[in-house]
């Protein structure tokens, strides 16, 4: 323990608890998140949800989730008190297999879903909307929340003024890498770019968040058929609210990267307990507005309540009017293979909301599509693979 | 305005989208000179091939309901076009309608009184559209 406590791989090991943790929460409470249009990827009426039968599966995929998670952190301090030296590989796949456990409960209780709603002869209008000004809106960058990421680049230009200005009184060697105990062991001459680099890297940090909040704003979303004034409503209010959230998680990455810069100046050297604290707090600060955000405003701010406008009242009792299906052989589950690939050759667009659970899809019928995946996935397994390659020689 | 597309419907797609521009346009819902989505825009969010709304808007256009932008994209025409222009084809579809109507048996009059109620249920707008 001592020794896990020194060379920080029990903090890295609380990290991943923690994360699992709240990976393990978000998975499981998506049902309850997800649209009331939809049960496990399938379209549904909204009353279905009060269903005998969907209420069951509901609280069995709640069940299953909770255990499996209980079962995730069990096995994760399993394995780090037999390996301590390998948590950081740990942090890798714990939340991971997490994952996994929800298609195992997720794909069953899909095809459950499809099958009740056959029996039941559930009916759901297969209907596509656009609201023409919230469509114009979309996308249109002026109503990003400009203000965090003003912030943030101020800050990384501070931080370069002050770097310059501070860096004739720096020593002209620094130290570059501490060991696991907090002793240099690893020093350079000094240069501009050691001012320069942690502001340049939380630059880049900062227009890879935009990029996230951009894509969010062009993002096409499931629109209720039983309500679609209300979801355009709920879309926009959700739009604000994940633009700050992204916002605020992006000045804390900012601070984060900053915060670095007097350790890397020599100017100030933190103890290795300190350093951890700091990373699991700021770990927790950032992951934690996703998954607030996420419960209390519903996929795409379903669970909302905005005020309606009185022309959108107005406009909500015009639809629902005209909302009776006069005949329904169409749906749209078959365009979700396994409820979740968007695979639909006929819609433009290539970035849409999710079936199930509360992040971006892709529409797998556009190259567009095809190409972010496989740019996503290859990263991702190189960041995998990599990994377990320089851990391999521990076991 | 809100355009809802029934992918069940008999009514092509096109159709239905045409039908309630110019719903929206009588009633005011849109008004002269107001923007609507690009065709790709419209196209991603109903989930329609790009054509579909094409076909949409170069029809509109070409009824002079709609003016097309290179850049801006499409937008309600600020000055609608005069009766004429509409009379032959309004002649055919109201030659259809009676004909259906006296198919099924209602009388000239109360297929009189449908037409003025449909007239001034489309017309009565949130804000009026009077050119």
């Amino acid at each position: 323990m001592t020794s896990g406590l020194e060379d920080g791989s029990f903090y890295i090991f609380l990290l991943s608890e923690v994360i699992t943790l709240l990976t393990g929460t978000l998975l499981t409470v998506i049902p309850s998140i997800n649209r009331k249009g939809l049960l496990f990827g399938v379209r549904v009426p909204e009353a279905a949800q009060n269903d005998a039968s969907a209420v069951q599966m509901k609280r069995l995929y709640y069940a299953g989730m909770s255990l499996f998670t209980v079962l995730d952190l069990a096995a994760g301090a399993a394995f780090y008190f037999a390996k301590p030296a390998a948590a950081l590989l740990l942090s890798l796949y714990q939340p991971t297999i997490l994952l996994i456990g929800q298609m195992l409960f997720y794909l069953p209780l899909r095809k459950r879903t499809l099958a009740l709603k056959a029996r039941k002869d559930w009916k759901v209008r297969f209907s596509g909307f656009s609201e023409t000004r919230v469509s114009r809106e979309r996308g249109r960058l002026q109503n990003l929340p400009w203000s965090w990421y003003i912030v943030s680049f101020l800050l990384c230009v501070l931080a370069v003024a002050f770097g310059l200005y501070i860096y004739p009184t720096i020593p002209d060697i620094l130290v570059k890498h501490w060991d696991i105990h907090m002793t240099p062991d690893a020093w350079a001459p000094k240069s501009v770019a050691s001012v320069l680099v942690l502001p340049v890297v939380s630059f880049g940090m900062i227009l890879l968040m935009l990029g996230s909040n951009i894509l969010i704003y062009f993002t096409k979303l499931q629109v209720s058929p039983e309500n679609p004034v209300l979801s355009f409503a709920q879309h926009r209010q959700y739009r604000r609210l994940t633009g700050h959230m992204l916002g605020f998680i992006t000045l804390l990455i900012t601070i984060t990267f900053l915060l670095i810069m007097p350790m890397t100046l020599n100017l100030y050297i933190p103890t290795f307990s300190q350093m951890m604290t700091a990373t699991l707090v700021l770990t927790v600060l950032m992951i934690a507005p996703p998954i607030l955000v996420a419960v209390r405003a519903g996929q795409g701010g379903s669970k909302l309540k905005p005020v309606l406008t009185e022309r959108e009242l107005e406009e909500a009792k015009n639809v629902s009017g005209s909302i009776t299906p006069v005949r329904i052989d169409r749906t749209d589950d078959s365009l979700w293979k396994l409820g979740l690939f968007y695979y639909n050759k006929e819609d433009p667009s290539f970035l849409v909301e999710d079936r199930f659970g509360n992040n971006g899809g892709l529409n797998y019928a556009r190259p567009a599509g095809i190409a972010v995946a496989v740019v996503i996935l290859l990263l991702t397994l190189s960041v995998y693979v990599f990994s377990t390659l320089l851990f391999a020689g521990l076991f | 305005m809100l355009i809802s597309v029934d992918f069940g419907s008999e009514t092509p797609i096109y159709m239905q989208i045409y039908e309630q521009i110019v719903m929206a346009i009588a009633s005011g819902d849109l008004v002269p000179g107001e923007s609507l989505p690009s065709v790709r825009r419209l196209s991603e969010d109903i989930g329609v091939n790009i054509h579909t709304v094409n076909k949409t808007y170069a029809i509109l256009r070409d009824e002079g309901y709609l003016k097309m932008f290179l850049r801006t994209g499409a937008a309600v025409a600020t000055k609608m076009p005069d009766k004429e222009s509409i009379y032959p084809a309004m002649n055919d579809k109201l030659r259809q309608l009676s004909a259906q109507a006296s198919i099924h048996g209602i009388a000239e009059d109360e297929f009189l009184k449908m037409a003025s109620d449909a007239y001034a249920e489309s017309t009565k707008g949130m804000n009026g559209n009077k050119l």
